[in-house]
């Protein structure tokens, strides 16, 4: 290779090292299901007239016979239907509006090469399934012609129309077309809608076309890269979303856009006008929440996320997760102020950092919401709690009136009141208080409670490590467990065959402090590896761990100075423990302690009697 | 009965007069307090020996409450009791106390207001222990029936008022906070003409509440600026022994215990000694009117 070739290479390998990559990737996910979608949104009507092209790839190794649409707005068609029956037509404290009922038809199917196909729904008729003319084989990719409309409903279940404060109208379109479910082991894995179930769906790539009113701004997953307006008083508005498993937009007059750079991403918070004092809090937990997870568990892959203000009249949209564009809430307990009353109140921030989450457990590891919630609520709220201690140390997260309580803490008093629900099980086989406490509470207090047994790095490194195995895919419990055990080393049965899959509980407690002994008794069937810290009259101290592995311990110490006090747990971290109250004994009465809070219960009873005697 | 004196020079020298009803309602306060303290302490000295005590005793921090008392809501799978011992004590006397606090808190009012109102209606005379019993069982009855008017109005304004600001606030908060700052001023109209009346029937040396109320409305719409002033020096004095109390009480750390009890009972003397600038204000009023 003579100069002028080898300058010719080096100038090559120069311009090829300085130029960033168009987009950082991590990895790329297998294309199993893309949609290329044209939609009209008629606001008047609240109906979108849809045309998609699906092209879906058998990555399998079985032949496909048929094929298995969501059709998820049926739902809300009418009381009757199995969401709406299971649900008590209510979700989450907001009520079905049977005069604004949603639906979506599906009005032409056919194949890429014309053939029709005939579609049949299955039971409520959000589910339906079409036979193929021929099976599709491994590795064959088959294109699909679909027409349908859809109506959307008043906001339910995190999805439909508002009317805003300015009396405008706000659309929050989520599971609005429809959609193939995943192939897996031989059968179509979809089931109907259920009320607590989720979502499901293959990765692919979506470009979605959006035709409305002009004066109306759209928020919608991934990029936007058209803009077209066509004189009649509307616009299409064009999206690419790479790599994804839904598509979901948004669309109101009166958004305004705020944005900020994070990294490599652009953030943009759609927000409504009414809440323009959220903005900065907004922006703020946003970047916190992209930095940390991002350095936690792998780089946030997309060129920008959306997060979607919704409307007073609209909080039925509100929290909710979709890739690349998530819907946060605005207003909390005491509305926008955060400082009132005496109480610290975070709902904005806990909305959107949980929701955030979900871009790396949902978004991209993929798991499946219907069978198995726990996985991607709990890894989310494990994640934004998490994120919550490192933003509001010293369990600042929530107060009243001086009193503190962290997110953490927050989730465990929810999970001691319902302790022994396993967390595993399909999300419609728990009532809706079981479901909330197996997926969020329990799920969250039990990755936290590993995390105090694995230790911070350990637990890190099982929480990066399984991402990036299954960052695109659809992993299960068992590949959770798989990963867990193998990066820890450790047999973690405790956590998977007690918390996970049964409802086993523990309370730690001490049971005795004697001069040279004392006992500690485990209460309930889970066994929870634990630390136990003794001190003795001359300060000094011996920490002590135990497996845990019978019904109580006696520890001795023949030689030694008496002991002061035994406390297990004294890092205060495992949360699983049902009352932490019983952690910790002195060999002695504490009579300054007992006088500092009587004095306290003493003024309490005063102040009562005060108020309540007109004083 | 009618005075020359200005009512509020007169409610100041009646509440500098009558500063032995300071140290009598204090002690009733603190009496009956101790009494309903007596269960729960016992609970907490069951758990004497808890770590978990020398925590509450640094900051009584909502986690631990919850995993004191949440054994009490909690159907054990194993059968076991998971609750520690005195802490059920504790959440029951607790329970017990909310209940029974309004019952005597009206009861210990009302047989003190006659008492009260009668020393600062006389108090160009000597003051007597013995007179202020006799004076407090005179008037129970009466007073027992204006504070149970009270009470009544503020059920009425209360529990409607509850159901409307939620709605109202879904609506407009705007709207939601004039009706709750509309449902305050009107319990505070309430309990003044209530009180009011009190400090006329006492005044009167009467036991009719015609003449109470009467004399109550006659001050409302007779000296109306008077009743303002009153009502101002009043507020300002129990504002301002809450802010004294706020700005000291983060002074002194939870497990100083002695230094807590001092400043908390100054904080319930200063409370005590607001309200009774208060009734000496009323007793001013009525007896100018």
């Amino acid at each position: 290779m003579g100069n002028p070739m080898r300058r010719l290479l080096c100038i090559l390998l120069l311009i090829v090292t300085l130029i960033p990559p168009a987009r950082a990737r991590a990895a790329a996910a297998q294309d199993v299901a893309s949609y290329q979608i044209d939609v009209t949104l008629d606001p008047q009507t609240k109906v979108l007239q849809g045309q998609e092209t699906i092209t879906y790839t058998n990555v399998s190794q079985q032949s496909i016979p048929d094929l298995a649409f969501h059709l998820y707005l049926n739902a809300f068609r009418s009381t009757e239907t199995i969401f709406m029956q299971e649900s008590g037509s209510s979700h989450r404290g907001f009520t079905y509006d049977t005069a604004n009922p949603g639906s979506i038809e599906i009005t032409a199917l056919r194949t890429g090469t014309g053939e029709e196909l005939t579609l049949t729904l299955v039971e409520d008729g959000t589910l339906a399934t079409a036979e193929l003319p021929e099976p599709l084989l491994p590795g064959e990719t088959l294109t699909l012609e679909v027409s349908f409309t859809a109506r959307l409903p008043r906001v339910f279940a995190r999805t439909g129309f508002a009317v805003d404060a300015a009396g405008d109208l706000f659309f929050m379109v989520g599971q609005w077309f429809p959609k193939l479910g995943v192939w897996q082991d031989g059968d179509w894995n979809a089931y109907p809608f259920h009320a607590n179930a989720e979502f499901f769906a293959d990765f692919g790539d979506y470009t979605v076309s959006i035709r409305l009113p002009e004066e109306y701004v759209v928020g919608a997953s991934g990029i936007p890269t058209g803009q077209v307006a066509h004189g009649d008083g509307t616009q299409t508005l064009t999206f690419f979303a790479e790599d994804v498993i839904d598509f979901a937009w948004s669309a109101s007059p009166n958004f305004k856009v705020a944005s900020r750079q994070v990294g490599s991403v652009e953030a943009l918070y759609l927000y409504l006008p009414e809440h323009e004092s959220t903005v900065d809090r907004a922006l703020e937990i946003i970047e916190l929440s992209l930095l940390n997870y991002g350095e936690w568990y792998g780089e946030y892959p997309y060129p920008r996320l959306t997060v979607i203000d919704v409307p007073a009249s609209g909080r039925a949209a509100g929290g909710m997760e979709y890739p690349t564009l998530i819907t946060g809430e605005a207003s909390g307990i005491l509305g926008q102020n955060p400082n009132a009353g005496g109480f610290v109140d975070r709902n904005l921030e806990l909305v959107i950092a949980h929701e955030i989450a979900h871009q790396w457990w949902q978004s991209m590891v993929a798991f499946n919401e219907a069978e198995e919630p726990w996985l991607d609520e709990g890894f989310t709220d494990y994640s934004a709690a998490r994120l919550f201690d490192v933003i509001y140390p010293g369990g600042k997260a929530f107060e009243f009136r001086g009193a503190q309580v962290s997110y953490f803490e927050m989730r465990r008093m929810e999970y001691v009141l319902n302790p022994d629900i396993p967390m595993l099980g399909r999300a419609w086989d728990f009532a809706f208080l079981d479901y909330a406490t197996a997926a969020y509470s329990k799920s969250a207090v039990a990755l936290s409670t590993l995390e105090s047994v694995l230790g911070d790095e350990l637990m890190l490194e099982v929480m990066s490590t399984f991402f990036q195995e299954y960052q695109y895919a659809h992993p299960t419990t068992e590949d959770f467990r798989r990963t867990a055990e193998s990066v820890s080393g450790q047999d973690l049965s405790w956590f998977f065959d007690g918390l996970v899959e049964t409802g086993a509980t523990v309370n730690y407690r001490v049971v005795s402090v004697g001069p040279n002994q004392a006992v500690i008794e485990k209460q309930g069937d889970l066994e929870v590896p634990l630390t136990v810290r003794v001190e003795f009259e001359s300060g000094s101290v011996i920490t002590e761990t135990w497996a845990a592995d019978g019904p109580s311990l006696t520890l001795t110490y023949p030689d030694s100075d008496p002991i002061r006090y035994v406390q297990i747990d004294p890092g205060g971290e495992l949360r699983v423990d049902l009352n932490s109250g019983d952690n910790g004994m002195a060999a002695q009465v504490q009579i300054p302690a007992f006088l500092a809070v009587f004095v306290r219960m003493l003024y309490q009873i005063q102040n009562l009697l005060l108020s309540l005697g007109g004083q | 009965m009618a005075s020359s004196t200005p009512p509020l020079r007169q409610m100041l020298a009646g509440w500098l007069a009558r500063w032995q009803l300071i140290i009598i309602l204090y002690a009733a306060n603190l009496g009956l307090a101790l009494l309903l303290a007596l269960v729960p302490a016992f609970g907490l000295l069951q758990m004497g020996r808890l770590t978990a005590l020398n925590d509450a005793a640094q900051a009584i921090r909502i986690p631990l409450i919850w995993d004191l008392l949440s054994p009490l809501l909690q159907v054990d799978p194993q059968g076991e009791t998971m609750g520690i011992q005195g802490a059920g004590t504790i959440g029951l006397s607790f329970v017990l106390i909310g209940l029974a606090a309004p019952f005597l808190a009206l009861l210990m009012a009302s047989f003190l207001a006659g008492g009260v109102y009668r020393a600062f209606a006389r108090s160009s005379t000597a003051f007597s222990l013995g007179g202020f019993l006799k004076d407090s069982l005179a008037w129970f009855f009466p007073a027992l029936a204006v504070y149970l008017l009270i009470g009544l109005a503020a059920v009425v304004l209360l529990i409607p008022s509850l159901v409307l600001v939620p709605v109202l606030m879904g609506i407009s908060r705007l709207l939601g906070w004039l009706v709750i700052a509309l449902v305050v001023v009107l319990f505070s109209l309430v309990l003044l003409v209530g009180e009011l009346a009190l400090a006329a029937m006492t005044a009167a040396n009467s036991r009719s509440l015609g003449v109470g109320f009467s004399g109550a409305f006659r001050c409302l719409f007779k000296r109306p600026l008077s009743v303002l002033a009153v009502v101002a020096i009043a507020l300002a004095a129990a504002a301002l022994v809450q802010v004294i109390f706020r700005l000291l009480l983060p002074l002194a750390p939870g497990d100083q215990w002695l230094l807590v009890l001092l400043l908390t009972q100054l904080f319930v003397i200063g409370r005590v000694a607001a309200r009774l600038l208060r009734n000496a204000g009323e007793t001013a009023l009525v007896t100018s009117a």
